[in-house]
């Protein structure tokens, strides 16, 4: 018999094989595949996970993104400050280096939103602001010392002082 | 002919994935630079009112997770929109005299 022609008979054979099976037996065949489909899926997934520490600290990174509005203003100024930048862009950094740029990436988002809340403006600040007039500076007073009802209703105004007046006679 | 280095990185596949993945990209381009990065464009009262809620907030943070392990071109500029949107919310929810 030709190669081709045992070929065909092989295939024939199989084929009166399989149909000699019942249908109970092909689907549990079939199902006990498809577990061991989704095990090989799981088991390569969870092999491909990152290290738990990199996890932790993903999930810190996104907890720290998600809730931005309420991080305290002292750790804002701290980022806003000199020593805080260069530990923030440091923090990038390595954590590009050490976790990959996906890692680095979010911890570049968590670090400009943390930054982006600080405060823009100090206990007093001089406003560029000439007035043409009488007014000639302005100084904003923050609220160093607060009245008895602010700090009940927990309210912190800003105010705002001229400290020179340069005023003209009127002149017919 | 032969692609020069320094395009290899902005080059696509010519596959659905690959045609998907410029789109996006563009898209996502354009909504930066004529959306996101001005701050005076108001966003949709949808948005603004989704905004105070943290699962929508975690929401968005899973999308750019998603987008950048998807296509880093992609995760970038995703990554680049929802900081804009993050950062302008912020800042007009703050009281001003906190800010």
């Amino acid at each position: 018999m030709s190669p081709p022609a045992q070929k065909q008979a092989h295939a024939s054979q199989s084929q009166q094989q399989q149909a000699s099976q019942s249908p109970h037996a092909l689907q549990s065949q079939h199902a006990s595949q498809q577990g061991g489909d989704i095990v090989h899926s799981l088991q390569s997934f969870f092999s491909n996970l990152d290290s738990p520490l990199q996890l932790v600290y993903g999930l810190l990174l996104v907890l720290t993104i998600v809730y931005s509005p309420a991080l305290p203003t002292d750790l804002r100024q701290f980022a806003d400050s000199f020593l805080g930048r260069v530990f923030g862009v440091a923090l990038v950094y390595g954590a590009t280096e050490a976790m990959g740029w996906v890692y680095g990436l979010l911890t570049a988002l968590a670090f400009l939103l943390i930054l982006n809340g600080a405060p823009r403006y100090g206990t007093t600040f001089l406003e560029g602001f000439d007035g043409g007039g009488g007014v000639t500076r302005k100084t904003a007073i923050t609220h160093d010392t607060r009245w008895f009802v602010e700090q009940v209703l927990n309210e912190c105004p800003s105010k705002i002082d001229t400290d020179r007046v340069t005023t003209s006679a009127i002149q017919d | 002919m032969r692609t020069p280095e320094w395009l290899s990185f902005l080059s696509f596949d010519s596959t659905t994935d690959g045609i998907c993945r410029a789109i996006l990209v563009l898209l996502a381009a354009l909504f930066v630079v004529f959306y996101s990065s001005l701050f005076e464009e108001e966003y949709s009262k949808k948005m603004i009112d989704l905004y105070r809620y943290p699962w929508w907030r975690l929401l968005i943070v899973l999308l750019v997770i998603s987008s950048v392990i998807w296509c880093p071109r992609v995760g970038i500029l995703v990554a680049l929109i929802m900081f804009f949107y993050l950062s302008d919310m912020n800042t007009l929810l703050t009281p001003l005299p906190q800010l």
